[in-house]
């Protein structure tokens, strides 16, 4: 069982080490726990129910970068997303995901090189703003 | 030395380099977005047609300039009389190169895996690659979201 996190839409930046590689559109993210649950043993409820290990996934609508970085993508480079969760790319109200890397991409017929579509993947972690 | 303050992500997206190349980027998704709201406002089944009977060229960084035309409904009758996948496949690419090359051996849906045989696989692997990557090519998906031809049912 795990508890989603509302799911938000930005446009996002990819960051690899302070060097901007792309620039995603229509990002959306979640983050999952599993849950643990604890019973004694003459109850049938929960005697402790939390929140265990945790896990940050994202997708975006479309991904655009250029070759060489399209390169380093696809071989699972791993790069942080930024974001705005409230539309604001200046404001303070920027998230961070971090090292996060590509499990799942399209490419229709036709993109030119450094697009990609329908992309996902996970984060290690995330910065939220303090 | 060692003084520096290592930037954080969210910093560094606010240097003017790095601003100036996701400047760029999002220049592209805007003319990406323009391109594709274009393409899904006009249909001109004229300009299909003219086209589809064109012969198109491109220039590949290895095998040099390549020739190819377009698949057509008629190329996936075709295809579709083809026994497997790799003949499939096989099909749709010899089609595309024997439309500019018509000097190619004449193969059918019954002895293109000869074709599948003699084709070195190096330079196939290049060709398939890029023709694979061409609007008019049906194993993948259009950016219409069209099927392909590996999942078109016959009608009974």
């Amino acid at each position: 069982m795990s508890s989603p996190v509302p799911v938000l839409g930005r446009d996002a930046r990819l960051i690899k080490s302070s060097v901007a590689i792309g620039y995603g559109k229509s990002i959306k993210v979640s983050a999952d726990a599993e849950e643990i649950k604890v019973y004694s043993m003459d109850s049938l409820q929960p005697a402790i129910t939390a929140a265990g290990k945790q896990s940050f996934k994202w997708s975006c609508d479309r991904l655009f970068t250029d070759k060489t970085y399209l390169a380093l993508l696809m071989a699972g480079t791993k790069f942080d997303l930024v974001f705005a969760p409230e539309g604001d790319a200046e404001g303070d109200t920027i998230e961070t995901w971090k090292n996060c890397s590509i499990l799942h991409c399209e490419r229709s017929a036709g993109e030119d090189d450094g697009v990609l579509e329908s992309i996902s993947g996970s984060a290690e972690t995330v910065e939220f703003p303090t | 030395m060692g003084n520096e303050k290592k930037l954080s992500s969210s910093e560094a997206a606010m240097l003017p380099e790095n601003e100036a190349k996701i400047a760029e980027f999002k220049r592209r998704a805007e003319a990406d977005d323009a391109r594709n709201e274009t393409v899904g406002k006009l249909f001109d089944p004229v300009a299909l047609l003219q086209r589809a009977g064109q012969i198109h060229e491109a220039q590949h960084p290895t095998l040099g300039l390549i020739r190819y035309g377009e698949l057509v409904i008629a190329d996936s009758e075709i295809i579709n009389k083809c026994k497997n996948k790799a003949d499939r496949n096989a099909m749709s690419i010899y089609l595309m190169l024997k439309k500019a090359y018509s000097n190619l051996p004449d193969y059918t849906h019954e002895s293109i895996s000869e074709f599948n045989c003699s084709f070195p696989m190096l330079e196939a692997s290049e060709l398939i690659k890029f023709l694979n990557e061409q609007p008019g090519f049906l194993l993948t998906k259009s950016s219409t979201g069209s099927s392909t031809v590996q999942t078109l049912k016959t009608s009974v």
